[in-house]
């Protein structure tokens, strides 16, 4: 302490000290009855939290080696919104320059006021169905008119705002500015929610606010900003505080979000998602109509084809292989009735009947080439053929020996029937038939 | 791009591709699905590139615009601790 004339000066260190000995000095133990908030347990086992009561509040430090002092409460049962009864001595914390009370022994004083008046009020709104499933309704996807109601400049909007950014979706996000803690935040609140419905402008209602204690966040437990939420026209969506914390307005809100970050999350999809959608879905569209169409070309070779075998000039030509046949049939039978030995010379034998049937597979060969004088060159080769039918029939008429007969010609047969074909076959006194054309008659060789 | 709604043909572009899976669809009908389906592709490309994206501050005389760099992060930072 230095002094300089009248006046006395002390450090910062001195007077510090010095209030800290008046304050031990005055209060060596005392008791003192309020609510635990901003409790924080650090790994040192220490406790370290704050009394409070609605006027005031003062810091406590509970240290390890007092934790058993305890009753109706553990160490490890001390959370904020409990009402307890410490005792300890009021000293000071020079290197923070605040007073604090250094606890030795704590005592359940009930259930903190806070807690029970939160607890009551979720009681009755739940009685009167504001936190019933049914009446919640869906949130638009991707909205395009985001009403936001929060701080005008706070950690919620800039983690909002950021997140929506990066979505790269389309839209207009518009700020409701209101307090989001103090004696104003309710009303202001309040204002803003009836504003946003008045306008009637968004698709959806954002009620954002960045995490802090439970003192912070307890606006949101507020029974008229319920309220203002449960008349809310525009579906509600709330991010309020981390994820620990579950106020009144979460609870009324048709859907509550954890953070506002979450709240920007859930809101908007991802644009590359989507443009990764878009081009797989293009893929699909390209793959889908390839297959069809090969399907198409498939279905309609097989047309084709069947239409063929259905074809007139398909049925003519099997009509022809029929004819073939047919005409083949009739020369086996001719055969079987005139003697081989006779006309096995001539021209029209077997191999006649071979080329035959060679001129008709070049005519069947002719008619499957797809070509419109296909019928007509078939026609013509009918017509040929035909003619050389004929001719064929008029060639062997002029052969059956019976023809010749008619002519004035005779044979003659030996009784046993072989045919006579030399004079030195016969001798005297043989006898013979000779055939005419119209009938036999017996001689006797002179 | 004013009045495309994006939700509507998206679903409408998926319906599409689903509808081109069955081969015994008609060909002209596949033809014109195919064509509309490449028509949306495009124009839900084009939406999601051309994306644009505003934030107002409401006022009771006027709604203002605000552009993103109003807001200084530490600034609000310091606010909320």
């Amino acid at each position: 302490m230095q002094i300089d004339g009248k006046r006395r000066i002390y450090s910062v260190s001195e007077i510090t000290f010095f209030i800290r000995e008046i304050l031990e000095e005055q209060f060596p133990l005392i008791w003192i009855r309020g609510e635990v908030s901003n409790l924080s347990r650090p790994l040192s086992g220490h406790i370290y939290f704050t009394l409070k009561d609605n006027n005031a509040l003062i810091s406590a430090v509970w240290f390890k080696s007092n934790h058993g002092f305890t009753k109706n409460i553990s160490s490890e049962d001390l959370r904020d919104g409990k009402e307890v009864i410490c005792a300890g001595k009021i000293t000071a914390y020079p290197q923070k320059g605040v007073y604090q009370i250094i606890v030795e022994f704590i005592e359940d004083a009930g259930i903190g006021n806070l807690y029970l008046e939160l607890e009551l009020l979720k009681r009755k709104l739940k009685e009167k169905g504001y936190f019933d499933e049914g009446r919640k309704r869906p949130i638009p996807l991707n909205p395009k008119k985001v009403a936001v109601i929060t701080a005008k400049k706070g950690a919620a909007i800039q983690d909002f705002l950021k997140i929506a950014r990066e979505k790269g979706m389309e839209y207009v996000i518009r700020i409701y500015p209101s307090s989001v803690q103090g004696a104003e935040a309710e009303r202001e609140i309040v204002n803003m929610i009836e504003t946003a419905n008045r306008e009637q402008w968004a698709e959806v209602l954002v009620i954002i606010r960045g995490g802090g204690s439970f003192e912070d966040l307890h606006v949101f437990n507020s029974e008229k900003i319920a309220h203002a939420i449960y008349n809310s026209k525009l579906p509600v969506v709330t991010g309020i505080g981390h994820e620990i914390d579950y106020t009144i307005a979460d609870m009324v809100a048709d859907y509550r979000c954890a953070t506002p970050t979450h709240v920007a999350n859930f809101l908007w999809e991802n644009k590359e998602t989507y443009i990764q959608q878009i081009d797989e879905l293009s893929i699909s569209l390209y793959e889908n109509i390839g297959r069809l169409i090969r399907s198409k070309e498939k279905s309609l070779r097989i047309n084709i084809r069947e239409m063929k075998a259905n074809s007139p000039l398909y049925k003519f030509q099997k009509t022809i292989t029929i004819l073939y046949k047919l005409v083949k049939d009739l020369f086996v039978s001719m055969d079987s009735r005139i003697e081989l030995e006779k006309i096995k010379s001539e021209k029209y034998s077997y191999r006649s009947v071979s080329k035959l049937k060679e001129k008709l597979l070049e005519t069947e060969i002719d008619l499957s080439l797809e070509n419109k004088n296909m019928v007509n060159s078939i026609n013509k080769k009918i017509n040929a053929f035909s003619s050389f039918v004929h001719l064929m029939f008029s060639k062997m008429e002029s052969l059956n020996p019976k023809i010749q007969l008619k002519r004035g010609f005779t044979y003659i047969k030996l009784k046993t029937g072989d045919i006579v074909k030399s004079s030195k076959e016969l001798k005297k006194g043989d006898m013979i038939d000779i055939v005419f054309y119209d009938g036999e008659k017996e001689a006797v060789v002179k | 791009m004013e009045d495309f709604d994006f939700e509507k043909s998206m679903n409408r572009l998926k319906e599409i591709v689903a509808t081109l899976e069955d081969e015994l669809l008609p060909l002209d009908r596949a033809m014109k699905l195919f064509e509309e389906g490449c028509l949306l592709a495009n124009n839900l490309k084009k939406y999601i590139n051309e994306a644009k994206q505003k934030v107002e501050m409401y006022s009771k005389e006027i709604i203002e615009d605000i552009t993103m760099d109003g807001y200084d992060e530490r600034e609000d930072l310091k606010e909320h601790s």
